[in-house]
Order: C-alpha cells, then structure tokens, then sequence
C-alpha cells in the first residue's frame, strides 16, 4: 500500500490537499492536481497508479481529462467524484471508462476500499 | 338559462371555453364553423330558389297559357264575326230582292260587281230555284245551269234556311265556302241565294295572330279536316294528324303533337259552326322566357353557392387562424405567468432549503470554534499550526457557503416594487456571482469597468437583479465560449447614473433590433417566450430610466440602461 | 402533451444546480477537513485522552451536520435537476416523499406534518418532473393553508386501471371552522388546476371525506 501513488484531481484546491493529507496519514502517497492540464501533466510524468479525478470542473471537463488519459495509459484505473444528486453522471463516466464513482462529500474508507480494490486487480 | 344555451351552442361547435390543447380542436372548429355558416346561408338560399322555381314557372306559364287562350278564343270569335257578318250580307241581299229581279242575270251581274267591290273575297252569287237549278250566276266559274239538287248543302238550306259551309276545294283548286239562304217567293216557293266566298279573310285573321315561326293556327271540322293550312301539320283539306278531343269552349294544354314535340294545344269552338280554331305553340318556345330565366336563377343559384363556400372556407380559415393564434398568445402568456409563478415557487423552495442549510451550518461553526478555542487555549500542541489551518479552513467554508446561499436567496425574492438604497455596483457583481460557474465553464471573460464613486441609488433590489441577470445572461448566450463582456457604471448626471453591458458576440441586424423589446419576439428557435426582454424593459421604465441598445453584426452589442438615483415623485 | 416553454424556469433550475454543486463542495472541504483533524488526533501521542476526545465529539457532530447538508442538497439538486427533464417516468411515492422532505421547513412553520404512503406496488407516471412537483406543491399548500396548527396530511396513492390517484387527507381542524374547500387558499388551488390540467389531469375536493384528490391519468 505504501508503494501506492495516487493523482487526485479537483478544483477545489482545499478538498484536495486535506484528502491527500488523510491519506498520507494512512500510507498512501497522493499528489494532487487543481485542473485538467495539470492533471495530463501529471499523470505523464509522475504515473500515478490511480487518478481520483472530479467530474465537473472549469476548461477541461472530467470526462474530457478522463479520455485524455485514457490515451496516455488505457490500463489506469480511475474513480470518478460527482457531485450530482442523480447517477446519470457516474453511469455516463463509466460508458468511458472509468472504474468506478463516488459522490461528494465522500466517505475516505469507502475511497480507500475502491482503490484497494482497483489497484489491486 | 341564456347563458347556459350559449355554451352548449359553443361547446357543439367545439368553441369550448375548456383548455383544450389538441391540435384537432381546430380542425374540427374550422369544420363546424364551415358547416353551420353553409347551412345558415344555403338553406334559405335553397328553399328561396326552389319556391321562386315554382312560383315563377306557375306565374310564366299562366302569363304564356292565358294569352294564348285568350288569342285563340278572340281569333275564333273573329272568324265567327266575319262569317256571321257575310251570311247576313247574303241574307239582306237575299231579302231585299226578289226571286224575278236576281234571277235576272243582268241584274245579278250588276249587284255581283257591287258587292264584289264591297263584299272581300265573294267569289260568286248563284240564284238556285226550288228544284236545284242554278238559273242565274255570276262569278268566275261555268256554273249556269248546275243541279244541286242532289247535294247535301242543298238538302241542309232547306231545312235549315240558312248553311254555311265546311271549306272546300273549289274549281281552279282555291278553298271555299258557301253560304246560302232560302228565300220564299210571292208564290211561296222556295228559292235559294247562295254566295261563295274564299278562305282569304280566313287566312288574314290567321296572320293577324301575330305567330311566331313556330306557332301554328289553324280552322280544323269536327272531322278533323283542316279547314285553313295549317303550316306544319297538312294543307288545307288535309286530315289534321292527331286525334283531337273536340270541346266546346276554349280549352288550352299541354300535349304531344304529332312529331312528339311538347307543344301548348289551344282550341276554341265555334258557337254556330262545327268549326274550331286551333292555335299550337311548341312549349319550348312559349316557355322560353321560363327557360331563359330557370338557366339564369340555376347560374346565379349555383355560382352564389361556389361563391359563399369560398367565402365561408376563406373567412373560416382566416377566423381560426386568429383564434388560434389568439390562443396560442394567450397561452404563452400564461405560461409565461406561470413560469414566473414557478419562478417564485423554486425560488421559494431553493430559499426553504438555503435556510435550511444554515442550520447544520450553524452547527458546524459553533463546534470548529470550539475547537479552534480549544486549541489555541492549550499550548502543548505540537501541529498547533496545523490544526488551527484545518479549523480555519472549516470555518471559512461555513462562510462560504453563508455567501452562496444569500445569494441563493437574493435571487428568489420575488417582490413588489421595494424602494432601498442600493449600490448598483455590488449588485452587478452579486448578479455575475450567479453566472460564475457558467462564465468560468465556457472562459468568458468579463470586464468590468464599475465607477468607484458611484452614488447610492434608490430602486428595487430585487427587479434590478432579474434585469440584469436578463441582459447579462442574454449576453452570455450571444457569445462565443471563450466571449468576452464588457459592463460599465458611470454617474450620468444629477438624476441618472448608467450601466452599459457590451458583449463581442454575433450581433443584431436593424429589423431584429428594432424588435427586440416586443413581446413574443425571439430569434431563438424551439425556446424563449421571447417576454425576457419586454419585461425588462418594462421593469426599467416602471422604474423611471430608460435602456437602449446598439448592434452591429459579427461586432457585438451593447445595451445602456439609465437608473434614476432617485424615486420618480409620482406614480403611474 | 403541451411542453411549455420553461426557459426562464430551466434558467432558474441551472442557477440552482451550480449553487448545490458548489455547496457540495464546500461540504466535502469541511468533512476532509474534520475528518483530518480527527485523524490527526489518533495519530498524536502528546494530545490528553480527554482533549482527544473533546475534539472526536465535535468532529463527530459535523460529520453529521455534514450528512444532514447532503442530504437537503440530494433532494434540492434533484428538483434543480428536473427543470431540464421533459417526459420522463416518475415514481410517484419516491417523487412525493423526496418533495415532503425538501418542503419540510413549510410545513415546520405551520405545525403541520406531511407524509406519504407507500403504495403495495410502485406506481409510475409519464410526465415532466418539475410540472408534476410544482402542481403536488401547490396542492400541499392549497391543504396546509386550510388546516390550522397540529394539522397532519396524509398522502396515499391508488391506481385504478390508467388512472392514478393521488389523495391529500387531511385530518385536523380547518381555519374558521370551515370545510376544506371554503378555508383553501384559491390563489394555490387556481395555480394547481392550471397546472393539472397541462399535465392532463384534474383536482377535487371532497369536504365530506376532507380530501383533495387528484387524478391523472398513466399515459
């Protein structure tokens, strides 16, 4: 577990860095991404096993960055966080590709178990 | 009652007062108007024609047929008149001479010449003695010495005294007729005055008739022997084709003569005489006037028909089409109403679920407070830092969210015209806070160019905000992704201070610009109400300013609106 | 069926749903924000037990304000959400129950309780979203502003071959002592007929039974 990199990916800059701290205090490395530039770059150049990436977020939508990295690396698990009372946006993220979705705020042992889950597949 | 009567009627014709929506409510408006207003307008035009059919072809042919009787019951009288006329001619004669001084040839000749001149169409005198002898005779046959004691005239005269022939052929092939009178001499002997005459003055009274090509007339016997020509059906001293019922009287009707034509059959008794005229007008042509008339009124009848259903279809489409469009008005504007009743329902539900919101907010402060005393109270904290960091951060979002669902709640106020001091400048910004998402979705960029010192002014809060989240957003849909928009405040003068929203989209041409503030006018196809506009611009001028606007095609366009600072001193 | 122009209302709608995903957000930063606090207490030695657990209480008790937020947000997204739906399958007893709750407050300030019953089987309906939940809003309002305090309204649905049925009981005392069609706001019952009838229904009260009834049909 302690091997494990994650990319976690969302606008909201302090949602992001508290859930990298959580997780770090629980032996995961997470690095985090605030757009979906940054996130290409990153996952180019870090790869991450996982990438936790937001659904919805200004420029590069979540679906759009999803199939941007999908390119880069096809076998990359990644788990969606919507925001959305209906599922319609998690369904449609898992069309293309994703592993899996969560919806916000979310339950860190839950997230925990998915990328327990994902990663070791 | 009357009342009640009115609306069924309209309910059959499916003018229901009742909100249907289906299309084929029209369909069968526009039928039932169609049908009742043909109905109301052909029915007496029908019953109109077909009573004016009747009356008319009554009263036509009563003007033909009695004519036409009377024409041949006054000719027959005429003819009547005139043999009458030359019998008593002959009778005076006969009375006024002796048996010696007529039987005298010479003198015979001499009264022969005079009534020749006097007397139209005398042929010839005879004097016949009592055994049949013609012993005198003047005229243009060999007669003199003729017996007719044998003949049946001569039987008649002697018995009746007096005898008027049937027309006969006489020698050179003319038609005659004989009239003869018995006298009595001194001795009491009979003798006999007997004239002949020719159907001459017969014929002229035919022709004074006045018949057209057509017609015919004719003196017929009780045989049926033609006693004048008759021009289509035999000569003179033919059998008249057809069997006629012979009454007394003058009778008139329709029959079939004997080329089958339909012809008006006329025929007058002769009171002395078994003689009737009779006169034939080919229906046809005594009904022609009728004729004329019954093609006229069925070409009035039938082009009035084609004319009012074009008319009834013309003006039935044409009242639908209003009404429908009447309705579909009127229902965009309940809609619209209702979109704004609604509007103010989510309103009230999004500020139900704001308010509620704050409670667990609430909550959420007072214990990340507590927390933060906590911490800051004991200084064995090693993360002190840290934790205060994350206290903050709990506390700040508490705020944050303070701020969305105020302006979550700003934006539901529906409200009556509340007169507040405002700041025009914050309220564009709080309006822009609701597109920020948006703006920051598609990278539009905003400019704002908002005075510093721009005064306070007095106005709705509320309606200021929908106008501007109008133009704003209207903006925002004219641009591009990645657009951008300029808004200005300015302090115009004493009384007006100015904001402009200038966008780099596609632009207005002048005849969509010069429509833009009517209501129902929109250029976007599927949607829109096309009221955003017109109750802007009513809102403005409700509030005293004014608003314009400038486009240029493939430029952009801008709209300035002038606020009163102050509160227009009257109202209305 | 008539799909009314609902541009002002989806315009709305879009408002909403960027303020509720907002709020999401802002309530993920707080449940991070105390989860890492309390994550960071059980890791530190140096902290007192007592403080500790001062602090995993207050932690606990915005975990469920938090849980609380998401769920006002669930239901307000949903109805943000709907604005932009035209015909689509509703469940009707989900579709009440889910407006019960985010009208909750309304009725809180008249001491007035809506519920709902769930139906033996699920009844469905084919109509747009919003329309249908504006008109049962209006229909709550037409009963709540009849009864007086301690009212309750009780809800139950019936389908009876293609009609659906959906009844507002209303058990409590009417306001000057009338039934409840004279005591009834008009100005609600006007907006819930227009509504009704655009969605190919109608509504009928039964003072007797001190029922509002609504009736639509399945399509």
């Amino acid at each position: 577990m302690s091997e494990w990199k994650i990319l976690l990916v969302d606008d909201e800059s302090e949602f992001v860095s508290t859930l990298a701290d959580r997780l770090y205090l629980r032996g995961i490395h997470a690095s985090t991404a605030n757009d979906g530039e940054e996130a290409i770059r990153s996952v180019t150049e870090e790869k991450p096993d996982l990438v936790v990436l937001d659904i919805k977020m200004p420029g590069l939508s979540g679906i759009e960055v999803m199939k941007a990295i999908k390119k880069i690396d096809p076998q990359l698990p990644i788990i969606l966080l919507t925001g959305h009372g209906s599922t319609k946006e998690g369904m449609e993220g898992m069309k293309y590709g994703a592993y899996d979705y969560l919806m916000k705020p979310i339950d860190i042992n839950e997230l925990i178990l998915k990328i327990q889950e994902a990663i070791g597949k | 009652m009357v009342k009640n009567l009115k609306k069924r009627i309209f309910h059959r014709l499916g003018l229901s007062q009742v909100e249907d929506q289906s299309p084929n409510r029209y369909r069968v408006m526009r039928r039932n108007m169609i049908v009742l207003m043909y109905m109301v307008t052909f029915i007496p035009l029908f019953l109109m024609a077909v009573i004016y059919f009747y009356q008319y072809r009554f009263s036509l042919k009563q003007e033909i047929i009695t004519p036409l009787r009377l024409m041949t019951h006054k000719t027959a009288h005429s003819m009547e008149l005139y043999l009458e006329e030359r019998l008593s001619n002959i009778r005076a004669l006969g009375a006024s001479y002796s048996y010696k001084e007529l039987s005298d040839q010479k003198t015979l000749d001499r009264l022969y010449r005079i009534f020749k001149k006097e007397l139209s169409g005398l042929v010839d005198f005879g004097i016949i003695d009592k055994a049949g002898n013609q012993v005198a005779y003047s005229g243009p046959y060999m007669l003199l010495g003729k017996n007719y004691a044998k003949q049946k005239w001569f039987h008649e005269v002697s018995i009746r005294g007096v005898y008027i022939s049937d027309v006969f052929m006489g020698y050179r092939g003319f038609p005659h007729i004989a009239i003869a009178v018995q006298n009595f001499d001194s001795d009491g002997n009979a003798w006999f005055l007997r004239a002949t005459i020719d159907t001459k003055k017969l014929d002229n009274i035919i022709s004074a008739m006045g018949l057209l090509p057509r017609d015919d007339a004719f003196l017929v016997n009780k045989k049926g022997i033609l006693q004048t020509s008759s021009k289509f059906y035999g000569n003179v001293l033919e059998t008249y084709p057809l069997e006629i019922r012979y009454v007394l009287g003058t009778t008139i009707r329709e029959k079939k003569d004997s080329q089958g034509q339909n012809v008006i059959f006329s025929s007058a008794s002769f009171l002395h005489q078994d003689f009737f005229l009779v006169s034939i007008k080919p229906t046809q042509s005594a009904m022609k006037s009728w004729t004329m008339l019954r093609s006229n009124m069925l070409f009035v009848f039938v082009g009035g028909t084609i004319l009012i259903i074009i008319a009834i279809i013309r003006t039935s489409n044409y009242l639908i089409k209003r009404i429908k469009e009447a309705d579909e008005k009127r229902e965009k504007a309940f809609r619209e109403l209702e979109n704004s009743q609604k509007l103010s329902s989510i309103g009230r539900l999004a500020a139900g679920v704001a308010h509620e919101i704050n409670n667990p907010m609430a909550i959420i402060n007072q214990k990340a407070g507590l927390m933060q005393d906590l911490i800051q109270l004991d200084a064995n904290f090693t993360d002190k830092t840290r934790f205060l960091a994350l206290t903050n951060s709990i506390l700040q979002s508490v705020e944050r969210c303070k701020k969305i669902t105020h302006r979550l709640l700003g934006f539901a106020r529906r409200m009556e015209v509340l007169y507040e001091k405002l700041n025009l400048n914050d309220l564009i910004i709080e309006v822009l806070g609701f597109l920020e998402k948006e703006a920051q979705l598609r990278e539009v960029k905003i400019e704002l160019s908002l005075a510093d010192s721009l005064p306070e002014i007095s106005s709705d809060i509320g309606q200021l905000e929908q106008v501007f989240l109008n133009i704003i957003s209207n903006a925002f849909a004219a641009v591009q992704d990645g657009g951008q928009l300029k808004i200005m405040t300015w302090d115009e003068n004493d009384e007006k201070v100015g904001v402009s929203i200038e966008d780099n989209g596609s632009g207005m041409d002048e005849e969509t610009l010069s429509h833009i503030f009517e209501p129902f006018f929109t250029t976007k196809t599927g949607y829109g109400t096309g009221l955003g506009l017109p109750i802007t611009h009513g809102i403005i001028n409700k509030l005293g300013g004014t608003i314009e606007v400038k486009s240029k095609i493939g430029i952009g366009t801008t709209f300035i609106v002038y606020l009163r600072k102050n509160k227009l001193k009257m109202e209305e | 069926m008539a799909n009314p122009d609902l541009e002002a209302t989806a315009f709305v709608g879009k408002i909403t749903a960027g303020v509720t995903h907002e709020l999401q957000n802002v309530l993920a930063i707080i449940k991070e924000s105390s989860g890492l606090m309390d994550d960071l207490m059980a890791f530190s030695e140096e902290i007192p037990a007592k403080l500790k657990d001062r602090f995993h209480q207050a932690n606990r008790s915005i975990d469920n304000q938090v849980l609380r937020g998401v769920q006002l947000l669930r239901n307000l997204n949903g109805l943000a959400h709907s604005t932009d739906d035209s015909m689509i399958d509703i469940d009707l007893f989900e579709t009440i129950k889910q407006l019960i709750e985010l009208t909750h407050r309304f009725a809180k300030t008249r001491q007035i309780t809506l519920s709902v019953e769930k139906p033996g089987t699920q009844i469905q309906i084919q109509s747009s979203c919003i329309q249908f939940q504006m008109a049962m809003f209006h229909a709550f309002e037409c009963c709540m502003t009849a009864l007086l305090p301690n009212g309750n309204i009780v809800i139950s649905l019936k389908k009876i071959s293609e009609t659906v049925l959906i009844i507002l009981h209303c058990d409590g005392k009417f306001k000057s002592e009338a039934k409840l069609d004279d005591a009834a706001n008009i100005s609600n019952w006007v907006v819930m007929t227009k509504m009704l009838i655009l969605l190919g229904g109608t509504a009928e009260m039964n003072p007797v039974k001190d029922n509002l009834v609504l009736s639509l049909s399945d399509k």
